[in-house]
């Protein structure tokens, strides 16, 4: 019998399938993104009383950067990231955490991927990005939210401490997953 | 429902019938936008400070509960009280000078600037908690979708807020299991602690990156970008009331930068 | 027209040293339900993913043969055509359920394609009636039950009309009791709407007596089909794949060959206690041996 003689209209037979993107980079950025906002919950402390908020989401955002590329480190770093601060009750920093963290995992990204997942780029890669984000985010601080130079300057030795813990194991994350999962990250 | 989970993490949003729940998502978030404009372009600070009370009010309308407010609030008066500690001491300039401590000078115009920039960083977080103590993350995708997010990214971040409690879940219960076996997960240096970490997020992520194939699977297999003219089951439409909403929070805007940028009142 | 029909169909995955389907032949007529049992790597899932074409347009491997749902040649038709046919339910009711609220999930599919939005309110309201979660329409998949996530992603391939469904180990993680619930609702659609029903699990307890036929997997083979009685009957063909017969199976086996008590085919708990009552009753003052 063959099919295409079926008589009742297929439901399917719009002229133009959606141009959206793949069903498998919705779930995976989907997924990336939450598992980023979900360690950044899991690991926020509060420290008392000067310095703010530390956390471990950079792991992830390295991680989605190192892993699956520069768009990847972009969108579920910053998507991921801001969600975290809109769930913590620190709205106000969603849109800089949005440029500042999703810029940290593209260039992250960006660097590792074009010295081919090599040593120097991987660390350099997280260095680049780590130093932008800090960068965004004391900006941002210090002229967009105009919160005061002191202000503004204390948050950056916890970033620097984020960056080089999350940058640690983001990195090492990848490594042992590539190493042990290697069907998995197959983009 | 409980406002704090299993995992220690609060979704702000509690249902509720007041006003503040029944407009429509959409204008709720352009009244954050404009109120946020707003705080950047008052420099008073008295005004600055009625629009925070404003906020406060609508906040005490949301009738979000105390736990959930207090939660909330706790950031914002650390943060704040962190700008006026911190401003007069990295700002020497302006008279009169209030003391000197060494090489650091407190001023009066200073301590001035450092209120006025906590007050404005107070409306900024405030705004954002009418929205979310009011809004339903579901309905928040659904406004952000209908103001022109793509389909298929409302649907990525409708998957990311779907699995974070799942997520977090899944990251508490092998922090449980780590630390049954004796684990000091937050002692040791800093290399130490963080292959600690690794070795609860390998787990959490190998499985996570599992689901996201099951997840690509069952997208496929529920037609999910099968036609460009994709219906939608639920569309949020502009009552008469979101209007009127809608008009308040264009005047809220408007009306002070007109008195401000036209009339010159200092505002 | 058979609901399926597959001809000598081979899958193999890149990478891959063996076929994890090898020359399969299975029909399955429409209103039928089949019971496909395995052990873990034995083809199952493969066989699943053929039935809506996620094998060969998704997943890539390379097919040979040919399979036809309801006429349809699945290598020719997307996975969105054949999923208004065939509705597909996977192992983790968790990993498959992605919106946020219960009805936007059953909507989905019908949104995709593009449906009246009448039409679409009209099939979320039938297929979460058919399911027993009508009223829970505004909760988050994530509260509900595992029992409910799972008869969820049920009603969400229902919601798309199809004419059969496809459920991978759909009780994985329930108790007997979610089992007998879960299969009792299929059995209904079944009866009610002439539902064509393919359930793949690794065991044999509970869906065998639901099943109008057991098909037995092996090593991407099928090795037996037939009544759900004939292929019990043979506990040690079961075992032999790696999928423990029912427990009743094994009782009913122990009476017969270490009791040498009377043998018996039934493989429902009420009609073995039937047989076993009759026995009893005919012969008073029984010896029970012990072995």
């Amino acid at each position: 019998m063959e099919s295409q003689a079926e008589s009742e209209p297929s439901p399917v037979a719009s002229p133009e399938p959606a141009k959206f993107v793949s069903p498998k980079t919705v779930a995976l950025y989907g997924i990336l993104a939450a598992l980023t906002a979900a360690i950044t919950i899991a690991s926020y402390l509060p420290f008392s009383p000067t310095k703010g908020y530390f956390n471990l989401g950079d792991s992830m955002v390295f991680f989605s950067a190192l892993a699956f590329g520069c768009r990847a480190g972009a969108i579920c770093g910053g998507v991921g990231s801001a969600a975290a601060d809109v769930l913590l009750g620190a709205g106000v920093y969603a849109p800089v955490t949005l440029v500042a963290k999703g810029g940290e995992g593209f260039v992250a990204g960006l660097i590792s991927r074009s010295g081919r997942g090599k040593n120097w780029a991987v660390v350099l890669g997280i260095a680049a990005g780590g130093a932008l984000m800090i960068t965004t985010y004391f900006m941002a601080e210090w002229l967009f939210l105009d919160v005061g130079f002191g202000k503004a300057l204390a948050e950056v030795p916890i970033n620097v401490a984020q960056v080089a813990l999350g940058g640690t194991i983001g990195a090492g994350l990848t490594h042992l997953i590539r190493k042990s999962y290697p069907s998995l990250l197959k983009g | 429902m409980g406002c704090q989970n299993m995992t220690g993490f609060v979704d702000l949003y509690s249902e509720g019938g007041t006003f503040l729940h029944r407009i429509d998502a959409r204008v709720k978030i352009v009244a954050v936008l404009f109120l946020s404009v707003l705080a950047f372009l008052l420099s008073n600070v008295y005004s600055l400070t009625l629009l925070l009370a404003f906020i406060f009010i609508l906040l005490f309308l949301a009738r979000a509960s105390l736990s959930r407010t207090w939660f909330a609030l706790r950031f914002v008066i650390r943060f704040m009280v962190l700008i006026v500690v911190l401003w007069p001491i990295f700002d020497p300039s302006g008279t009169p000078v209030w003391a000197t401590f060494g090489p650091v000078k407190i001023t009066e115009p200073a301590v001035w600037r450092g209120v006025t920039s906590a007050v404005r960083v107070g409306c900024l977080a405030c705004v954002w908690y009418i929205l979310m103590f009011t809004t339903s993350q579901r309905d928040l995708v659904r406004a952000l979708v209908k103001m022109g997010l793509r389909f298929d990214f409302g649907l990525a971040l409708a998957i990311s807020l779907r699995f974070l409690p799942t997520f977090s879940a899944t990251i508490d219960s092998i922090k449980d299991a780590e630390r049954a076996r004796g684990m000091e997960l937050d002692k040791g240096s800093l290399l130490k602690r963080s292959r600690n970490y690794v070795a609860i997020l390998v787990p959490t992520i190998v499985s996570a990156l599992r689901s996201a194939d099951t997840l690509s699977l069952a997208l496929h297999s529920r037609a999910y970008g099968a036609r460009a003219d994709r219906t939608y089951l639920r569309e949020p439409k502009m009552r008469r009331q979101d209007a009127a909403a809608l008009s308040v929070v264009i005047a809220l805007l408007v009306v002070p930068v007109f008195f401000k940028f036209v009339l010159g009142v200092p505002l | 027209m058979n609901a399926l029909r597959m001809r000598d169909v081979s899958v193999r995955y890149p990478d891959a040293d063996r076929d994890s389907l090898d020359s399969v032949s299975l029909d399955i007529a429409r209103g039928e339900w089949v019971l496909l049992l395995g052990a873990n790597g034995a083809g199952k899932s493969t066989l699943c993913m053929l039935t809506n074409g996620l094998i060969p347009h998704v997943v890539k491997c390379s097919l040979k043969g040919q399979v036809e749902v309801f006429g349809k040649d699945v290598a020719r038709h997307s996975v969105a055509t054949l999923s208004t046919k065939v509705g597909i339910v996977f192992q983790e009711p968790e990993n498959q359920l992605f919106c946020m609220s219960a009805e936007e999930e059953v909507a989905f599919g019908p949104e995709n394609l593009a449906i009246d939005r009448e039409e679409i309110a009209a099939r979320v309201e039938w297929a979460l009636e058919t399911v027993g979660l009508l009223g829970c329409n505004d909760r988050p998949p994530s509260s509900l039950s595992g029992g409910q996530k799972q008869r969820l992603a049920i009603a969400a391939a229902l919601s798309m009309r199809p004419e059969m469904l496809v459920l991978d180990e759909p009780t994985y993680a329930l108790d007997p009791i979610g089992r007998i619930e879960l299969y009792s609702l299929l059995a209904d659609l079944k009866k009610k709407h002439n539902m064509t029903v393919l359930v793949v699990e690794r065991d044999a307890e509970e869906a065998a007596a639901f099943a109008d036929r057991i098909a037995l997997m092996s090593e991407g083979r099928i090795v037996r089909t037939g009544r759900p009685k004939e292929v019990l009957a043979d506990p040690n063909a079961l075992r032999f794949i790696g999928v423990p017969p029912p427990q009743l199976c094994e009782f009913s086996e122990a009476l017969y060959t270490r009791v040498g008590g009377p043998k018996i085919d039934s493989i429902t708990l009420e009609a073995v206690a039937r047989e076993i009552s009759t026995v009893l009753s005919a012969k008073k003052g029984v010896e029970v041996i012990h072995p």
